[in-house]
């Protein structure tokens, strides 16, 4: 995840990968905050951590994590790697964020209200929340976090806050913001949910956050610590008198031999991204195993709009091939689910969308093709080392498809090479993504005028549903349109999405706390303030 | 005269594994070594460094995937390039950007990194430290072990102790830095015993010195990689030593063996060595880039590493442009020394 940088700046409601990593739908009432807590432990049978105990407060957590280099930074609002965005979870509250159930919550914020069709909110703060140098919070701080992503040379939230319409921002009063935007967007929350707040004048050099921790030292590359912030007000969690432990420190480590090894040699208490070969190495040596389900998806792709597959019954008789379970039991050694050529599992549309399992049928394959005059098809797939399983499930398929009389060939390119100037032209491919709610994904990866649309998808009925979900500021409503698209999809998609990848982070038997989200992202969704050491 | 980024440089060790200093080294001045021989071979070298900088630079931009798209990956798109790529001044033409480059060089400006908009310096520095820190500690150890090896191993040749050594020479000459490293890992960090930690995790701004147990395995890995050619040279020009007549004479005369060795053989038998640890140092400078990518120990190695994932362009030149001086320098070094060690060579071939 280190090749991000630059947004696509445009006047679309274009959505960033990293985006979309912080994102969901405010679908439904809110939860009371206090009983966030007690509803964590329903879906704890993936987790084979001791979470076990009475949280005990004191020590330093020392953790190993992916993604930095010299390029890391401490604003929030620059963050690039996977270590950027823990840096920020430590320092800095999101505006929004997703609970432990993944229906996102009002965190700085106590609410956003939209208009009729959504294209102006109200969003108000929390009261007597401070900032660690005692500053309290109020709306100024909201709306110069917002000029703030404009005013950076590279945020990757330019293209999420594209329809903000800075000019038009309003103090209503002390707490209260009023955001007019330049087109209706229903899911304004989600955005919102990426936004980590800073306080007017933020200075990237001795950052000011109101999160769990304060800022001790940062050197770009190598480390960074952070104290236990005595006055943080616990967020929708409640979870006042956290943190637990006295300091945190998280090391670069992006090499993942490196991050392994120091896990084993006691130098770190956790790794994220553990690789799959690696996991039952780490078990055999006392290691905990953090194995979360996720949303996680890591496509094939197949361009709708060029030959062989602007024919619908090729693209078909592709996801016929595709065994699902051999899939996810060689590429991710099982540490993944199968899944039905749609994304975002976790949304409430998509549990409440019927539509059969797809199971790999050779025979209705092969019928399909011969219809489309495609008996012995030869293509060839673009696969990259882009995320850990990729090339793996690419190279089953390969076999896959010869049981069916198609011919792979398969050409393997490096990530730069690959997230090049063919990127998202490449007739047939792969990708990756991390899981979010259904309909902010079809913003950035399939809707109309999406930035990645990497299947060239278009269809009309899809558009018009899209449009309509985007206007629609009622959740529930919104679910009929988001069917309407997921059918298309289902049917006629060019997306082959195989299955869904674990997050899969290791740790010490004494690094306790760790629960399972259903979001899934490393440490219970960087959610630092749970940790304690037994 | 190049630098070796990658694990082997099985060419030029075993050039050097034979004991030189031995055969008549037609490079060597015939008139003696003056201030004016060494100023030559500086300039030599301030040329060879300029024309490694030329190759580099200019292959740097014909690689295909340009920094830009390194930067942005897969956000990239056309507009967002565009920008970037004026941002950096890529959009110039390379010869301009050449130019522009050599003359902020020229003033003492090293450049701004691509990746973090910090003048090149910045990361340099500390990183640069720090690998001196691990190239010392290791000089430190294996000079002195290789002489005290090789001395030994000469007086009882054919010993056990020879006999062993160069068993387990021959078997480490064998294996790259980087085998050596990951079995030193397993054994000392990870899975056999947990003494040493597997990652130099060196606290931010620390003296490595100060923390000598992260230094440990990539010293201990340095030093089993140089060691092994630096013992056998000591050894082999040992044996030849006492072999020699004054060695005889002087045994002759009744002199105690302690004396023969410390006074009279030894003394004539490190001045092929002199040359060659410094040899051995401008080949460490290669060493350390693969080492410190095991142990991900902070120096210029893993600096080059990350710049060259991030096609960093002004921090990969600067990096190089430091290897290949110091391996100017060592070099330079080892033939003044082989000079000034060697009475007939000092003299012009008069003694």
């Amino acid at each position: 995840m280190r090749h991000e940088r630059l947004e696509p700046v445009s006047d679309n409601p274009l959505l960033s990968r990293r985006d979309l990593l912080r994102t969901g739908i405010a679908a439904g009432g809110a939860l009371a905050a206090g009983s966030m807590l007690a509803a964590c432990g329903s879906g704890a049978s993936a987790v084979t951590a001791p979470t076990g105990g009475t949280p005990k407060r004191g020590g330093v957590v020392r953790l190993g994590m992916s993604g930095g280099g010299s390029s890391d930074t401490l604003d929030p609002i620059q963050a690039v790697s996977n270590i950027d965005y823990y840096r920020a979870a430590a320092l800095f509250d999101y505006a929004y964020y997703p609970d432990t159930d993944f229906v996102i919550q009002p965190q700085l914020a106590s609410e956003a209200v939209p208009n009729a069709d959504g294209s102006v909110w109200t969003v108000r703060l929390r009261s007597g929340i401070e900032f660690h140098n005692g500053k309290t919070l109020g709306a100024e701080d909201l709306a110069f976090t917002l000029r703030h992503i404009f005013r950076v040379p590279y945020s990757g939230l330019t293209g999420r806050f594209a329809m903000v319409d800075l000019n038009g921002l309003k103090q209503v009063d002390k707490l209260t913001l009023r955001v007019p935007l330049k087109y209706p967007f229903s899911i304004f929350p989600n955005a919102l949910a990426e936004l980590l707040v800073v306080p007017v004048g933020f200075d990237e050099t001795k950052p000011v956050g109101t999160g769990p921790f304060m800022f001790q030292s940062f050197q770009a590359g190598r480390q960074s610590t952070f104290v236990r912030n005595p006055n943080w007000w616990g967020g929708f969690w409640g979870a006042t008198g956290t943190p637990y432990v006295d300091a945190l420190q998280l090391i670069d480590l992006d090499d993942d031999t490196a991050r392994v090894n120091s896990l084993l040699a006691g130098q770190v208490h956790g790794i994220d991204a553990v690789p799959f070969g690696e996991a039952s190495s780490l078990k055999a040596q006392g290691q905990v195993l953090f194995n979360v389900p996720t949303g996680n998806w890591r496509p094939f792709t197949m361009r709708i709009d060029v030959p062989p597959f602007n024919d619908v019954r090729v693209r078909q008789a592709m996801r016929l091939i595709v065994n699902r379970q051999q899939m996810v039991d060689q590429a991710l050694a099982g540490y993944g689910r199968i899944a039905n050529d749609l994304y975002s599992p976790e949304d409430p549309a998509y549990i409440s969308f019927d539509a059969p399992q797809r199971e790999q049928d050779l025979e209705q394959a092969r019928s399909l093709l011969r219809q489309a005059g495609q008996s012995d098809l030869r293509v060839r797939l673009v696969t990259s080392p882009i995320q850990a399983g990729v090339v793996e499930a690419s190279t089953v398929l390969v076999t896959q498809a010869a049981q069916a009389g198609v011919t792979i060939a398969l050409d393997q390119v490096d990530d730069d090479t690959f997230f090049g100037n063919n990127y998202l032209k490449w007739p047939f491919a792969v990708d990756w993504w991390t899981p979010t709610k259904y309909l902010d994904q079809a913003v950035v990866a399939d809707g109309p005028n999406s930035a990645y649309n990497e299947t060239h998808w278009s269809n009309p009925v899809f558009s018009q549903n899209y449009y309509a979900a985007l206007k629609q500021t009622d959740a529930a409503k919104r679910v009929p349109y988001e069917h309407e698209m997921m059918k298309l999809q289902y049917d006629e998609g060019g997306y082959i999405i195989w299955g869904f990848v674990n997050t899969l982070d290791a740790h010490s038997p004494n690094l306790r706390g760790l629960i399972p989200t259903k979001w899934g992202q490393d440490f219970s969704d960087s959610e630092f303030w749970r940790l304690w050491l037994a | 005269m190049s630098i070796s980024l990658r694990p082997g440089g099985r060419a030029r060790r075993s050039a050097f594994g034979r004991a030189r200093g031995r055969e008549p080294d037609r490079s060597r001045p015939r008139s003696g070594v003056g201030a004016r021989w060494i100023l030559r071979r500086i300039a030599l070298g301030v040329v060879v460094v300029w024309g490694c900088s030329v190759l580099i630079f200019f292959a740097l931009h014909a690689l295909p995937s340009d920094p830009a798209q390194a930067i942005l990956g897969k956000q990239a798109t056309p507009q967002a390039l565009a920008h970037l790529r004026s941002f950096l001044g890529l959009d110039r033409p390379v010869i301009s950007q050449y130019l522009s480059w050599l003359g902020n060089l020229l003033q003492g400006h090293l450049g701004r990194s691509y990746a973090t908009q910090q003048p090149v310096t910045v990361e340099l520095m500390p990183a640069l430290e720090d690998s001196l820190c691990l190239l010392a500690a290791t000089a430190a150890i294996s000079i002195p072990l290789a002489i005290l090896l090789g001395a030994l191993t000469a007086l009882r040749r054919d010993g056990v102790l020879d006999r062993g050594s160069l068993f387990v020479s021959l078997l480490l000459t064998a294996v790259p830095e980087f085998v050596i490293g990951i079995v030193l890992v397993i054994v000392f960090a990870t899975v056999v015993w947990r003494v040493l930690p597997a990652v130099a995790l060196l606290p931010a701004h620390a003296d490595p010195f100060s923390h000598p147990r992260q230094l440990a395995l990539p010293v201990l890995t340095l030093v089993l990689a140089v060691v092994p050619y630096l013992y056998r040279l000591v050894r082999g020009t040992m044996i030849d030593v006492l072999e020699s007549e004054y060695v005889t004479m002087a045994r002759l005369k009744g002199l105690s063996e302690w004396t023969v060795v410390m006074r009279h053989a030894l003394p004539n038998a490190l001045i092929p060595v002199t040359q060659a640890s410094a040899i051995i140092m401008s080949y460490l400078l290669g060493g350390i880039v693969v080492v410190e990518y095991v142990f991900g120990y902070p120096g210029i190695g893993t600096l080059l590493t990350q710049a060259i994932s991030s096609r960093d362009i002004p921090t990969i030149e600067v990096v190089s442009i430091v290897l290949t001086a110091g391996v100017v320098l060592f070099n330079l070094t080892a033939d003044v020394l082989t000079v000034l060690l060697t009475p007939k060579l000092r003299t012009g071939g008069q003694a």
